[in-house]
């Protein structure tokens, strides 16, 4: 079965491109969100396995969307993604308790797939 | 008084004195034994110093009768004398015949006699103001000139007779002479008292101006009484013996002596006030030196102590209130015009700057006072520019940091805007492209595949670049992360082994973390592009509110501040936050750049 996955950016542009990409390369894309509100609703809503979320969001950071997201029971995995690059953030994405970081410029399915079979 | 008009009284008194005492001295003091030359002597002394003592006072307070009282009262005591060579002449017939003028010199002897002695008590009774208080006290002296008028028109009834029974207390002259003494008794008892009241009811600034002369005074008095007493055993002629100028021969001699250095005691006393008040202007000096050294001492303390008066209060004018306040800006009312207190204004283009509310007594020494009041606007100018200088620089100080806090604000905006903008859509871009060269796998032209290659590489250079220049502009892990680990990122960015010793300073003020770190940025750039080095340290620490960093090289060293503006431009931000930037930098010993600035936290 193919991996549920969640897309949470704010630009429209950028979750219609990686719609496709995931989806041509077998995911599962169940649901959108566009802000650190909606995503929350959103994970609830579709339990998916995997959230690829940007962290910076409009109404808040994408670390803060983590930790809550985390404390519910069966959490699925948090890929963070940015334009930045990992090194902008310094500790802040090991700290986070998400999966891994993947820059937006970077962003494939190989890349993906690298972190889910990674251990943590 | 013109320097003119000076000299003028000067060659007078020395003529005064000389004339005088000239039958004493011509006679060669034969008559009087061996200490004559010297009881002459002191006698000049009284004469010529209590008019030295008008000369010195009627300079310094034109407005004063009390110099033209001393300088009268001297030429008086020294002119009486002139009987004495009359009076020789017609004992010794030496040296040669004066006729009418020996004659003359009697008279005027005679008739001056008791002058010194009434214009002693007018000036007792005017000092130190020149002017008399009472009632009574005006009856005094304009009875004692009274008398001295009548005396003197007895004598000119039939001159030489009168005069000479007067000097030779011959009836029937005695009467008079004896209603002279216990009038004169009387009018000293009356003075003393007046001066001992004046004396007690006084503040202790007053007592100040007071006492030396009020002490002469009292000498002399209390000698004259004693010698008077003396002489009264010895003489029926009460005049002579009231007048004290009997002393000598008739007295012993140590009644003689302190008699004259009773007499001496008034000019000195005078003197001694004028000196001081010299003496005390000078301490203005100290006042000035006091109030421009900012030790503490504040204006009301330091004019007090000048002023000898600790009353003293200083008041301020505040023209929005049109009236006077103290420092602690309490409303202050100015004493009304003849009360205890006085207030000498200190003005500055004729406008009031402040009022010194002091003793009424102060008014004496117009001098003084005022010289206080000149070091008094001296210091307060002086405050108030300061304070004006002081809120300029914190007002200065203060939109600097504003200007360094919206610049770095602007910055923050700027790379937010980058990154939500270009950079989304170049990243988008870049994914959707690498989508479609996925698609375009194998099926493309050969010539078509490697265009599309060369586009990914020229938007991912474009993205890299874009990059760059945002973490330059803002970089964002400084928001994020504090100023540590932004250094370390600077760190591991540098093309040469940068070492971070970092004691854990926490989270700073938004402005101290960009400052630091744009230096440290610049020092890193320098080192990268001037220092030849091959390692280079970074060191932060916190100690209590002061942080420093230390950017350190093993290079060339020789590095130039003025001459490379980026720390220039660093040092400049530094220091709009109150911190300091240093650069050493020996040739051959490598670059040490520290800064330190203040901070609070966050």
């Amino acid at each position: 079965m193919a991996a549920t996955v969640l897309l949470v950016d704010d630009h429209a542009g950028f979750r219609a491109q990686a719609r496709v990409l995931l989806t041509k390369a077998g995911f599962d894309v169940v649901g959108e969100a566009e802000d650190a509100a909606g995503a929350l609703t959103a994970a609830r809503a579709f339990r998916p396995r995997v959230i690829l979320l940007d962290i910076q969001l409009p109404d808040g950071s994408g670390f803060d969307v983590t930790r809550a997201i985390l404390e519910g029971d069966d959490p699925p995995i948090v890929i963070l993604i940015s334009s930045r690059e990992a090194s902008d953030y310094g500790t802040r994405i090991d700290r986070s308790g998400a999966r891994g970081f993947i820059s937006k410029a970077e962003l494939s399915a190989a890349a993906i797939r690298a972190l889910l079979s990674g251990v943590r | 008084m013109s320097g003119r008009g000076q000299a003028v009284l000067w060659v007078l008194a020395v003529a005064i004195a000389v004339v005088g005492d000239a039958g004493f001295i011509i006679s060669g003091f034969a008559p009087f034994g061996e200490n004559m030359a010297l009881e002459v002597s002191l006698d000049v002394a009284v004469g010529f110093g209590t008019m030295s003592a008008g000369i010195l006072t009627w300079s310094r307070r034109p407005g004063n009768r009390i110099g033209p009282l001393l300088y009268a009262g001297g030429a008086a005591w020294s002119l009486a004398g002139v009987y004495a060579f009359g009076l020789f002449s017609y004992l010794y017939g030496a040296p040669g015949d004066f006729g009418a003028w020996r004659d003359a010199l009697v008279v005027i002897g005679s008739v001056l006699v008791p002058v010194h002695y009434a214009i002693l008590v007018h000036l007792l009774l005017a000092y130190p103001e020149g002017r008399l208080h009472s009632r009574l006290e005006r009856a005094l002296v304009v009875g004692l000139y009274g008398f001295i008028g009548f005396r003197a028109i007895v004598i000119m009834s039939d001159p030489l007779t009168n005069a000479m029974r007067f000097l030779g207390g011959q009836p029937p002259l005695s009467f008079m002479s004896t209603a002279a003494f216990y009038y004169f008794s009387a009018v000293a008892l009356t003075t003393f008292l007046i001066l001992t009241r004046r004396w007690l009811r006084s503040t202790p600034t007053a007592r100040r101006i007071l006492t030396p002369v009020l002490g002469a005074a009292l000498l002399l008095a209390a000698v004259e009484m004693v010698s008077a007493g003396v002489n009264l055993s010895k003489t029926t002629d009460l005049a002579w013996a009231s007048l004290g100028l009997a002393t000598s021969p008739l007295g012993p001699e140590v009644l003689f002596y302190s008699g004259i250095v009773a007499k001496l005691a008034i000019p000195v006393a005078f003197l001694f006030g004028f000196f001081r008040s010299t003496i005390e202007r000078s301490g203005v000096g100290d006042l000035v030196i006091d109030l421009g050294s900012q030790q503490g001492i504040g204006l009301r303390d330091a004019l007090a102590r000048t002023l000898h008066d600790p009353s003293v209060e200083v008041a301020y004018r505040l023209p929005s209130r049109n009236g006077f306040v103290d420092v602690e800006g309490r409303l202050v009312s100015l004493p009304p015009e003849g009360s205890a207190r006085a207030v000498t204004m200190v003005e500055r283009e004729g406008e009031p700057l402040a009022a010194i509310i002091h003793d009424r007594s102060l008014l004496a020494e117009p001098a003084l006072i005022q010289a206080a009041a000149a070091a008094a606007r001296l210091a307060i100018d002086n405050e108030r520019l300061q304070a004006e200088v002081r809120a300029r620089l914190e007002e200065v100080e203060a939109s600097r940091a504003r200007i360094i806090e919206a610049g770095d604000a602007e910055r923050r905006r700027v790379e937010r805007n980058l990154h939500d903008g270009a950079q989304q859509r170049l990243v988008t871009l870049s994914l959707a492209l690498g989508l479609l060269s996925e698609r375009l796998d194998g099926r493309a032209e050969p010539e078509l595949a490697s265009q599309m290659d060369a586009i990914s590489a020229e938007l991912r250079n474009a993205l890299e670049e874009l990059r760059e220049l945002a973490r330059g502009i803002h970089p964002a892990i400084l928001t994020e992360e504090g100023i540590a680990a932004a250094l370390g990122s600077l760190a591991e960015r540098s093309p040469l082994p940068v070492s971070l010793e970092d004691a854990s300073v926490g989270r700073l003020p938004e402005a101290v973390e960009a400052t630091v770190y744009f230096v440290v940025a610049e020092a890193l750039t320098n080192v990268a592009k001037y220092a030849h080095a091959s390692r280079a340290s970074i060191r932060l620490a916190r100690e209590g509110n002061r942080l420093q960093v230390e950017v350190a090289d093993d290079g060339v060293g020789g590095a130039d501040v003025a001459a490379g503006s980026g720390l220039r431009g660093m040092e400049d931000r530094v220091a709009a936050l109150g911190g300091e930037l240093r650069v050493e930098s020996r040739p051959g010993e490598g670059t040490r750049v520290r800064v330190e600035v203040p901070c609070y936290g966050r």
